[in-house]
């Protein structure tokens, strides 16, 4: 799987880093999410796919 | 509960009479639609032409990330269809000249009633609520600078301050009105965000709800309360033109959300009036949202005092108290798209310039997505957003403010007084694009 952010419209409200912390991350001073892991694990399809429908701006894509 | 879908009528969407009745009977009706014709082509009484209504949350999804097929240029809100000629007298001179021209399509004519109604007089007013990809990113991406996250976050010891500082002065026992005591808040933070005097601030506010109401177009409004509304609306333009006026001069010294605004640039210049008035209308509308959510905070939680005895144990669970009131009790309807191509959805065609509704609050309750969609449950699961804030591009770009600002507030409030009641009925209002709480008489016990 491959995970890609559109910063422009990232607008950091977190959902992504609730729903899969391993792979997004987040800190208080920052205004756009971190993509900790470009390609992660396969067990981690479920947790991606929230952060996916979570995201208010469809920001997210995971592709594969 | 079991209804007869055959037997219940469905929604007046364009009828604000329909958003007062009972919301059990509202919910009702927006079901029976939802679960007989989930794509629906709707023709409101009196409207030149018909639209598509969405109740699904996922098909209001796909509008929402696909920006390329469905346009904001061409309206926002369902009045922007409304037959002009009940409109028009709403509208600056350019638009009202726009359309008498004539030659204008459905869309187009769409378009000259919402460009008219957010222009505040001016014709080449460039909006953020009906722009597209990549012009809307530009825009937004200048308001951004003044709702970034980081900015927000840091805003949270100033916001229980100011939440002691009011909730402080609230008799217990007494009855009281939660709308001008708690609900005050919000507007106290930003007003002073934006920089607006303390002695300013009742007129300020006053000034903006206007504004909120002159971008909800309704052909019943009274031509005396459009007349009122319309003076407030050229008295906040000339307050805020004179306020980033001064913030220009000082180069941004006073650190407040007006100076952001001030020193932004857009298209190498500075940011045009009418759009830093636009700016600075969502921020006192994004203290004005949290107050109506507050007032539905405070409902909810009076009408479910076993849920409110539980986010008081457990203050975890304020967050997720706040989406359910946002889910339970939306303060925003619908939004609307156009199509720019045709488009399959829901195995209906829907043909380029057709106007789309996304019934946010259909999608609130879909059965597909929310387990026992017609209970209030703090401890829901929100993997699947609500739709309260919109999706994609356009959602609200001051969701975080509000989500933070409501959430400290009433998490410093449940602290103080972990039990209230209504004392009588909230007093309601609605339009067809929004609703709030005009009143919520409650008693906090001591």
């Amino acid at each position: 799987m491959k995970v890609t952010i559109d910063e422009e419209r990232c607008d950091a409200h977190g959902v992504c880093v609730s729903a899969c912390p391993e792979v997004f991350a987040l800190d208080d001073d920052e205004d756009v999410v971190r993509v900790l892991d470009e390609n992660p694990d396969e067990s981690l399809r479920e947790s991606l796919f929230k952060a996916v429908q979570g995201c208010p701006k469809a920001a997210i894509t995971v592709e594969g | 509960m079991t209804t007869d879908a055959t037997a219940v009528k469905w929604p007046a969407w364009e009828d604000a009479a329909f958003y007062l009745q009972e919301p059990d009977e509202m919910y009702a009706s927006i079901a029976a639609q939802r679960h007989a014709a989930p794509v629906y082509w709707y023709e409101p009484a009196g409207y030149p032409t018909g639209l598509w209504v969405l109740s699904k949350w996922e098909d209001q999804r796909f509008v929402g990330s696909h920006p390329e097929l469905f346009s904001s240029r061409f309206g926002f809100a369902i009045g922007d269809a409304s037959d002009p000629s009940t409109v028009i007298h709403q509208l600056p001179d350019w638009a009202q000249e726009k359309i008498r021209e004539g030659n204008l399509s459905p869309a187009e004519t769409r378009r000259a009633i919402a460009h008219g109604k957010l222009s505040m007089g001016d014709p080449n007013f460039e909006s953020l609520m009906i722009s597209d990809p990549p012009r809307h990113g530009q825009i937004r991406s200048i308001l951004m600078k003044a709702l970034r996250p980081s900015l927000v976050r840091s805003l949270k010891p100033r916001i229980a301050e100011i939440a002691d500082e009011f909730i402080g002065e609230i008799e217990p026992d007494a009855e009281v009105d939660f709308v001008t005591t708690v609900g005050r808040i919000p507007a106290a933070l930003m007003t002073d965000l934006i920089g607006v005097p303390r002695e300013m601030r009742e007129r300020f506010i006053e000034m903006a709800s206007a504004q909120m109401q002159a971008i909800t177009i309704d052909p019943k409004r009274d031509p005396a309360e459009a007349q009122r509304i319309n003076k407030l609306v050229e008295e906040f333009h000339s307050y805020c033109g004179e306020l980033l006026a001064d913030r220009q001069d000082r180069a941004g010294e006073e650190g407040d959300l007006t100076s952001i605004i001030a020193g932004s640039e857009y298209d190498g210049g500075p940011v045009p009036d009418g759009m830093a008035i636009s700016f600075m209308h969502t921020f006192v509308n994004a203290g004005e949202t949290t107050r109506a959510l507050l007032g539905f905070v405070a409902r909810a939680l009076a009408e479910h005092p076993d849920q409110r005895r539980l986010v008081a144990e457990q203050p975890d669970l304020v967050a997720n108290a706040i989406e359910e009131t946002l889910r339970y009790y939306p303060l925003n309807w619908s939004g609307c798209r156009t199509a720019i191509q045709d488009v399959e959805l829901g195995g209906q065609l829907i043909h380029k310039d057709d106007y789309v509704l996304m019934a946010y609050a259909s999608a609130n309750r879909d059965e597909d997505v929310w387990d026992r969609p017609d209970e209030f449950d703090v401890t829901r699961s929100f993997d699947k957003d609500h739709q309260s804030f919109g999706y994609g591009e356009h959602s609200c770009p001051g969701a975080l403010l509000v989500r933070t600002d409501a959430g400290i507030i009433l998490e410093r409030l449940l602290a103080r007084f972990p039990d209230w009641e209504l004392t009588s009925e909230p007093q309601r209002w609605a339009n067809p694009f929004l609703q709030g709480l005009g009143t919520v008489p409650v008693r906090f016990h001591s």
